[in-house]
């Protein structure tokens, strides 16, 4: 993959300018649909893109001190990192990668529950270290069991390169891989009923309460690019890859798709507390989980 | 799974939403924004005695009074409409709108008082209704002295009297 | 450019994010303000959107006529809501203080600590009056924020 792929890759197709419109469409596909289960109307179709333009209109308060660089930095940073792993996603066939890309894909997915980790003490507010400490210990339940995952579909493919592990086919332990990370999926993207962390008018707004204007509008791209990505993960290895433009268009549906299951869970859920949702993950989760990396070892020890 | 029924049955039924700026009907029986019957009013203040929030006001003046009723400050509670003794005072059946200023919807009924046909001075205003509550049946000499002040009538009446008793003075 | 203004203004008018604070309100009209993000008035058709934090919001909402263990929060969380904000005053206490008017422990109508926009008068109102007035608010909210992006770009 040289240098003019790799930044196509990352500021067009599958990254930023592709992904920009992907997460406006699939913030507002959830919102709309949770509203219309609910019996609302719902906003309407710009309404996501109208959101961002406004807070980058608004004006973030005088900071002093190391809050200043610091809240600034941390949303371009999950933006960067959130961009990253969809540059990475094998959408298109033969779009090259290289090996390794699996591990890099998966520490990207991470970054940004670090970063909002981070930022919620950066901000120095107590409202901001109580969500940091609940998104702490809450991804200490989910990243168990997505690492597991993650580590079963490795084993299931030939090489740890992410064109590989996807076409590598579908095997039960792969399936069962996949199930554990859509259980994952609600918990990063704070959707019912694991909004533990966010809870809103629970405790004011979890670990992004100071933040305002354009640095709040970096956090709500990198979840909707969250979105995108954590949908086209699972979509991209349930896809089996066919000619150009029918991968690309296959992978938005097979998004959309897992837009509304999730969506349909949210609606239907309400919220669970931090024990339970620990709980959820640490016994059901991770059994899962542990069940396909077993699979996985086992078909692969196979002589 | 009774959630997922109901989510279904949801999205089948479409939204309940009124949609903006549109709002559902309000009842016959709404208690809205006050409004007084001018013509009638004989400024006797009970409605601004029993107002619970202070937002009725009357105010007397030499040649004139007003009656003040600020929507602002209202309480919607309706007990001015039930103590006016004239029953003057109705409520509107429509919400009241939203305003930018303090005071904005404030209405102010400017009412002169009658001018006395005798002398020419002011007096409290009289009521139809009202007399007929006092005497029961209004004869037109009730409703002739009506137009007088109150030096002019007692002044009518000691000469009606006078005139009764054989006219000696 | 006039391009960007406009789009800016037409942001601001279709996404009044509101954050609601009670200035010890007997929480009337904070029932009606919840019930108008509820599916027979759905606040959400126009953008609106019930924030947890104040930095979050673009209109503060605020009901109850000022008490006094509630003024300072008032005043603080109002320099928290960034600019360009609005806001609206819910119900006839923030007006007048209605039936609490003359107490000692009642600091006055609202307008007496903070700039007031947009006052929505009702014992409580109805959610759809309660709507009617963010909607205008955001108008405000619109306008004013384009005047001042004008007068920053002066030199």
């Amino acid at each position: 993959m040289n240098l003019l792929s790799g930044l196509l890759r990352l500021f067009v197709f599958p990254g930023l300018l592709f992904a920009m419109p992907c997460a406006w469409l699939f913030v507002w596909i959830e919102r709309k649909a949770v509203a219309r289960m609910q019996r609302r109307v719902g906003p309407p179709f710009l309404q996501p893109f109208i959101d961002f333009v406004k807070l980058m209109g608004k004006r973030a308060p005088e900071r002093s001190g190391s809050e200043a660089f610091l809240m600034r930095l941390w949303p371009l940073l999950s933006v960067a990192s959130m961009v990253g792993a969809l540059s990475l996603l094998p959408v298109l066939p033969n779009s090259g990668g290289f090996s390794g890309d699996l591990v890099l894909l998966i520490m990207l997915l991470e970054l940004p529950s670090l970063f909002t980790v981070v930022a919620g003490f950066s901000s120095r507010s107590l409202f901001g270290e109580v969500g940091s400490t609940r998104e702490a210990i809450f991804s200490i339940g989910y990243s168990l069991v997505l690492l597991t995952a993650f580590g079963a579909i490795a084993m299931t493919s030939t090489s740890l390169r992410l064109q590989d592990a996807c076409q590598s086919g579908g095997s039960p332990a792969r399936w069962i891989a996949l199930f554990a990370i859509l259980l994952c999926i609600p918990a990063k993207l704070r959707l019912n009923p694991f909004s533990t962390v966010s809870a809103e008018q629970e405790i004011y707004a979890g670990p992004l309460t100071e933040y305002a204007g354009p640095e709040l509008a970096f956090w709500e791209l990198a979840h909707g690019l969250e979105w995108v990505a954590l949908t086209g993960v699972v979509a991209a290895f349930v896809l089996p890859s066919s000619g150009a433009i029918l991968s690309g268009v296959l992978f938005v549906v097979a998004c959309i798709i897992l837009v509304l299951l999730l969506s349909l869970a949210a609606a239907a859920t309400a919220r669970l507390t931090l024990r339970s949702a620990l709980r959820f993950y640490w016994r059901s989760g991770f059994a899962i989980a542990l069940i396909a990396l077993s699979v996985a070892t086992f078909t692969r020890m196979k002589p | 799974m009774n959630i997922l029924r109901m989510l279904l049955d949801n999205l089948l039924l479409g939204p309940a939403t009124v949609l903006f700026p549109q709002y559902p009907p309000t009842p016959a029986s709404f208690r809205g924004a006050v409004s007084n019957d001018a013509g009638q009013c004989v400024g006797c203040g009970t409605c601004a005695y029993v107002c619970t929030s202070g937002g009725i006001e009357v105010r007397h003046y030499v040649r004139d009074y007003e009656w003040i009723y600020d929507p602002g400050k209202c309480t919607f509670c309706g007990r001015c409409v039930d103590y006016c003794p004239l029953h003057l005072l109705t409520m509107s059946a429509d919400r009241p709108d939203a305003y930018g200023s303090s005071g904005e919807l404030k209405h102010v009924d400017r009412l002169p008082y009658p001018v006395c046909a005798g002398c020419g001075a002011v007096f409290e205003p009289v009521n139809q209704l009202l007399l007929e509550r006092a005497f029961g049946e209004v004869s037109s000499q009730i409703s002739g002295s009506s137009r007088l002040c109150q030096k002019c009538r007692s002044e009518l009446r000691a000469t009606e009297m006078i005139a009764a008793m054989g006219g000696k003075k | 450019m006039n391009l960007m203004k406009r789009l800016m203004c037409a942001c601001r008018r279709r996404s009044p994010w509101i954050f609601h604070m009670n200035a010890g309100s007997c929480n009337g009209c904070d029932i009606e303000l919840v019930a108008s993000l509820s599916p027979r008035y759905d606040a959400e058709q126009m953008g609106v959107l019930l924030q947890g934090s104040p930095r979050h919001a673009d209109i503060l909402c605020i009901s109850g006529p000022v008490t006094r263990n509630t003024l300072n929060a008032i005043r603080t969380v109002y320099g928290q809501v960034c600019e360009p904000k609005a806001v609206v005053a819910i119900g006839s206490c923030p007006a007048s203080c209605n039936a609490f008017a003359g107490s000692p422990v009642v600091e006055g109508p609202l307008e007496r600590h903070i700039p007031v926009d947009i006052y929505v008068p009702g014992c409580p109102p109805r959610p759809d009056a309660i709507l009617n007035g963010i909607a205008r608010a955001a108008k405000i909210l619109s306008e004013r924020g384009s005047a001042e992006s004008g007068r920053r770009s002066e030199p």
